[in-house]
């Protein structure tokens, strides 16, 4: 248990934790449009957004399953078969494609968010959960655009606590490279997440500008 | 070198695609039982206490937010309750809210429709967690006689039925929600049917009817009571809203509003009746 990938698991769980509770009282009574926000896609998108892909991955299919124990009209695996999707897709676009700046959360929240919503709609209607698409296209964008509103209003406080909870054991932060705006945790992170070579190239590039 | 870490991340994403695709295979042929069922019974009867404790502690938060984000037609519903305030010179208004409470559990105490089928009176203390449900969480539980699928009822007819069980809550899945499907026979025609929920402001639609039955718009429904439903029959279920036959069609496409109000639910009636006992 003492080890730092124990206490990283343990941290994320109870904030995967946190979320659900969350999630089945205060967020049920956030309602725009009728359109509650998900904190668990959230979770999912910010375990992508500093984790990376595998974290992403892991950190979503969590709290899918979490999601899932509280949902009924829809088979029991399928909100961790969407999360995790949607939290590779966040973690693997976020290391090839930006800096996870805390600054960038709420648009990555929100894009992942609407992402996530199509995924999980997608999913669902593939594995014959027709009800999902039966309130019509024009609703589904409203809920789309409602959550991903939502997930960019919670992005900062999230990102903040995720990082918290997949930081690693202190390393400087010169040595594993820059990350601006973010705390060494989600450095640590994506130390871990990006690929090797990529990160290798980018150190050299930093050491010849200074 | 290091060895290259895609491979390994793609594997990782697979064997979690698979894992998920495996339980949400096992979740669909177990159906309405099994240990999936069990787990989410579980789950809620876990986080039942701590969820009343914080809805309770957060309830005022969550009503200071809905008041900024409906502030406009807050606004004008104020004006017109100041209105109607100022004309009927009313003082007493929490009295008055108290009394429509009462007159709430009142008039759902001597349900005509009900005949002798016992039942359970229960408040509404949660809406669903999900934005592709429609289902409201009620104070009553396993241990004041409720099963999955008994029919929940307020004065206006029947809302919904209870979906899932733990102690002393119980989620009831509402007329509207794309999955429900109930009975339903027309009280003028006789012609019977399925309605099926279209989601939250959504008529239901009526399937199953067929052309040349006497179906009008305006015409009430009723739970029809065929063997194998799930409801005793002549429950208020909704009135007709429009019937189209199109042509070559061996079926009307009727559309049915329910007539219970679905959106403010504060106390209704969970019938402890089941096809197997009547």
């Amino acid at each position: 248990m003492s080890s730092p990938g124990a206490r990283r698991l343990v941290k994320v769980a109870a904030l995967l934790v946190v979320g659900i509770v969350v999630q089945t009282t205060f967020g049920n009574d956030l309602r725009v449009h009728e359109v509650a926000p998900d904190f668990m896609v959230l979770l999912a998108v910010t375990g992508g957004f500093c984790g990376g892909p595998d974290a992403g991955a892991v950190i979503g299919f969590g709290a899918g399953l979490l999601a899932d124990l509280f949902l009924l009209g829809t088979p029991f695996g399928l909100s961790a078969l969407a999360l995790c999707l949607v939290g590779f897709a966040v973690g693997w676009t976020t290391s090839n494609f930006m800096h996870p700046r805390l600054v960038l959360a709420p648009l990555a929240a929100a894009t992942g968010t609407m992402f996530g919503v199509f995924v999980f709609v997608a999913i669902g209607y593939v594995l014959g959960q027709a009800q999902l698409v039966a309130p019509g296209k024009r609703w589904l964008l409203v809920l789309a655009v409602v959550e991903a509103a939502y997930a960019a209003l919670f992005a900062v406080p999230a990102t903040w606590l995720m990082s918290l909870a997949l930081r690693g054991p202190r390393v400087p932060v010169s040595a594993m490279g820059e990350v601006p705006g973010v705390g060494p945790g989600e450095a640590a992170g994506r130390r871990h997440a990006m690929p090797a070579p990529r990160a290798r190239r980018r150190r050299r590039a930093r050491v010849k500008v200074r | 070198m290091a060895a290259p870490r895609y491979p390994r991340g793609r594997f990782l994403l697979l064997l979690l695609v698979l894992l998920g695709v495996t339980l949400v295979t096992l979740s669909g042929r177990s159906g309405n039982g099994g240990m999936f069922a069990r787990a989410r019974s579980y789950a809620r009867q876990v986080i039942d206490p701590v969820q009343t404790a914080i809805h309770s502690a957060l309830q005022p938060v969550g009503d200071f937010i809905y008041g900024a984000v409906e502030y406009r037609s807050l606004e004008r519903q104020n004006q017109l309750l100041r209105q109607q305030l100022a004309s009927e010179q009313s003082t007493f208004v929490q009295a008055a809210s108290a009394q429509a409470e009462a007159q709430q559990v009142l008039a759902q105490e001597h349900l005509g429709y009900l005949g002798r089928i016992p039942s359970v009176a229960a408040r509404v203390v949660n809406v669903g967690g999900s934005n592709f449900e429609q289902t409201v969480e009620v104070d009553r539980g396993s241990a004041d006689g409720i099963v999955t699928g008994q029919p929940v009822v307020t004065a206006g007819g029947l809302i919904g039925s209870v979906s899932s069980v733990s102690r002393h809550l119980a989620t009831v899945t509402l007329l509207d929600n794309p999955s429900f499907s109930v009975g339903v026979r027309d009280t003028k025609s006789g012609a019977v049917g399925v309605a099926l929920g279209e989601g939250q402001g959504n008529d239901d639609q009526v399937i199953n009817v067929n052309v040349g039955q006497q179906l009008k718009k305006g015409d009430y429904m009723v739970t029809s009571g065929l063997p194998l439903e799930h409801f005793p029959a002549g429950i208020p279920v909704g009135r007709v809203t429009s019937v189209l036959a199109p042509s070559g069609a061996f079926q009307l496409d009727v559309s049915m509003r329910p007539m219970a109000d679905l959106v403010n639910l504060q106390f209704v009636r969970v019938l402890l009746w089941s096809p197997q006992t009547g």
